[in-house]
């Protein structure tokens, strides 16, 4: 009975991660910050400041490289194709693509201002589904103090 | 040996399809509420942002929440939208050989008051 506890604890160990982040089956090596939740404020947080037309623009990514190619998952259902794919794919990933990374490089780009109404999306460029670059985008409106 | 691994990562390649991939997609936004417009809602716009695939082999496109919104705000003037409804679209023809995902937002522009 030990032994087979021992086994089964050798086999399986702490594999899984309490994210959702996913890990492809043949990692190799993975050593990348993901995004995991953001409630940016909102325009009435920053008042007495005002929104103003401005726009701030933060980018931070991480790369992955894989062999055989595993293609990236980027519409409805893709995600379960990709898991049809009978091979193991061996994996190399890098990179910080958070929202801190994201919303430090945006708060360059404002300055002083507050940043309000932040909107993020996943950018990803894909080359034979061998190698990755995913990007996390925030796009937020400045409010600034009136003069 | 070099010819057979050549032809085995180009083999690999094509079975896993999508040789060239850039798109968008939206991740997360927390948009402005009524309260940030002082409750003073104007007109109601829509926008939308689309990524498409073609033969399995390309994907391209800007679907995400930005141009989205941007979209929508359109020439409204406005720094921000509230009451962000955001749906998505999808089309799909004949087992994924053209594939469309729209990013869909509907808003309230706010009263001039609530922002300059």
């Amino acid at each position: 009975m030990l032994a087979m506890l021992a086994g089964s604890s050798c086999t399986w160990g702490c594999a899984f991660p309490q994210s959702p982040v996913h890990v492809p089956d043949a990692t190799i090596y993975d050593g990348t910050r993901d995004v995991m939740q953001y409630r940016s404020p909102m325009p009435k947080d920053a008042q007495p400041a005002v929104v103003t037309s401005q726009q701030a623009l933060g980018v931070s990514c991480s790369t992955t490289i894989a062999f055989p190619p595993l293609p990236p998952a980027l519409f409805l259902g893709s995600q379960t194709v990709i898991n049809y794919i009978p091979w193991p794919s061996f994996t190399i990933g890098a990179g910080d693509r958070g929202y801190a990374a994201a919303m430090r490089k945006a708060h360059e780009v404002a300055g002083d201002g507050t940043l309000v109404d932040v909107r993020a999306d996943l950018h990803t460029t894909a080359v034979l589904g061998i190698w990755r670059h995913d990007c996390t985008e925030v796009h937020a409106a400045v409010a600034r103090k009136p003069q | 040996m070099l010819r057979s691994l050549i032809t085995g990562a180009a083999l690999a390649a094509l079975l896993s399809g999508c040789l060239y991939a850039d798109v968008r997609a939206p991740l997360s936004y927390g948009s402005a509420t009524p309260g940030d417009a002082g409750g003073n809602l104007g007109r109601e716009v829509t926008g939308s942002a689309c990524n498409t695939a073609i033969l399995w082999l390309f994907a391209f496109g800007n679907g995400g929440y930005d141009a989205a919104v941007r979209d929508a705000q359109g020439n409204s003037g406005a720094p921000f939208l509230v009451d962000v409804k955001a749906d998505t679209t999808y089309t799909n023809v004949v087992l994924g050989i053209y594939q469309r995902q729209c990013t869909n937002v509907t808003a309230r522009v706010p009263a001039a008051s609530a922002s300059r």
